[in-house]
Formats: structure tokens, C-alpha cells, sequence
């Protein structure tokens, strides 16, 4: 294997928890993301020639494991998201678990925005990336990312606010 | 309880004291909450099935080569 090979493996490695990552923020399950990772990873691979050194790495893996659920969405088309062993195994919850019930009631709501709107907030919110570098891996316009985080503000925000949500 | 989620729409009005403008306030707050979710994820182990699918990489065209 040559020096740029194991440079670019070393990379992967180095980025793989990330890659989880996102792809929990993607599909909202611990197999899928992992799932996801591991196919992310052998494409990168396979394409690791395309893939010029310096350029942002983080980025192009994301745009492949992007992809990759898209795909598979478009595949499937019947996704659906259970939220409700959440909400389930939360009534089960002691009162002195409150923080606890509090960030799996957030990521309960985070699982029911859209998936787009998901991404867009990871990745501004929390990855890093410009919302160029966003636009880019999501394939849309800057404008459309923006409107994406926004929206999927104000959704969130609607939906912890919402006292009917929170007891269904 | 509700304001410890954080000072957005769920705790704005709630407690009628001086919180910041409406719309700086759900960007912290909701990004401190995001990261609290992705750090959940990223700060795991990576899984033995990938780390193993990470270390064959390569191994197969050095052994060609």
C-alpha cells in the first residue's frame, strides 16, 4: 500500500467516529448508522483515487454517506421513524432521571423533524461546516440550507413546546 | 421544569424575567442540545465490525502487489 494510501486510511480511521456520527443524525438508529458508516467507508475506498489530498476529507465522506441513505430512502420509501419506544420507555423513567427524560424527549423531537432539516442543524449546528461546505455536501443551494436550519429551528422549538406532543 | 430545556419558545414567558431577544436565544440552547446528541455518537467506540472492515483496507492489494 502506498504512502497516500495509508495517509488516506489513517484519515478514515481518524474520522469514522464522526461518520457514525452523522449518520445516527441521518437514519435516528445505532445499526443504520453503522450500516451507513461501514458502506460510506468502502466506497470512499473505492474511490479514494477520485479524492484529492488536502481538500476536505470530512466533507466528501459526509457527501458519500449522505448519499448512500438517500438512496437507500429512495429504495425503501417506507421509512418510518419509531419514536415511540422512546416516548414508551420514558413513562418508565424515575422522577429523578428529569435531565434524562429532557434530552430524550430533544432527540425524540429532533427524530420527528425532516431529515433534511435534521442534517442542515448537524451539520451548522454542530459538525462545523460553512453553510458552502453544507450546501455542497447536500447538494442544494446555500439558500436552501439555510432555510433547512431555520425551519428545523422552529420546528423543534414547536415541538418542545407543545404539551400534547410531549405526553403522546 | 420547563425552562431547564433551555430559554427558547418552550421556557419564553414561563418565568417573565429578562431573557435575551427571542431570536439569538434557541441557537444556543438548541446547538449545545444538538452536540449533546452527536457527542453521544461520536464519543463511542467505533464498533469491532468497522474498526476490523477499517484495518483490512488496503490489505488485500498489498498482498498483490
Amino acid at each position: 500500500m502506498s504512502g497516500a494510501s495509508n495517509q488516506f486510511k489513517d484519515d478514515l480511521i481518524e474520522l469514522s467516529p464522526s461518520l457514525r456520527a452523522f449518520g445516527y443524525s441521518l437514519a435516528r438508529n445505532r445499526e443504520r448508522a453503522d450500516d451507513l458508516a461501514q458502506d460510506a467507508v468502502i466506497r470512499a475506498w473505492e474511490k479514494h483515487a477520485s479524492f484529492t489530498p488536502g481538500t476536505n476529507m470530512r466533507a466528501w465522506l459526509f457527501t458519500i454517506l449522505r448519499n448512500s441513505f438517500y438512496s437507500e430512502i429512495r429504495k425503501r420509501r417506507r421509512e418510518v421513524e419509531d419514536v415511540d419506544d422512546i416516548h414508551a420507555s420514558r413513562l418508565s423513567e424515575p422522577a429523578s432521571q428529569l435531565g434524562h427524560i429532557e434530552f430524550e424527549e430533544f432527540k425524540a423531537a429532533l427524530g420527528e423533524i425532516s431529515p433534511e432539516q435534521r442534517e442542515a442543524l448537524i451539520l451548522i449546528g454542530v459538525s462545523g461546516f460553512t453553510y458552502e461546505e453544507a450546501a455542497d455536501i447536500c447538494g442544494c443551494a446555500v439558500g436552501t440550507v439555510k432555510s433547512r436550519v431555520n425551519r428545523g429551528r422552529a420546528a423543534l422549538a414547536a415541538k418542545l413546546a407543545d404539551p400534547v406532543l410531549e405526553m403522546a | 421544569m420547563r425552562n431547564e430545556r433551555g430559554p427558547g419558545p418552550a421556557g419564553r414567558g414561563q418565568n417573565g424575567l429578562s431573557e435575551p431577544p427571542y431570536s439569538d436565544q434557541p441557537e444556543e440552547w438548541l446547538k449545545e442540545r444538538l452536540r449533546q446528541t452527536y457527542d453521544d455518537i461520536a464519543s463511542e467506540p467505533v464498533p469491532e465490525p468497522l474498526l476490523d472492515l477499517l484495518r483490512q483496507l488496503g490489505e488485500k492489494e498489498g498482498r498483490q502487489s
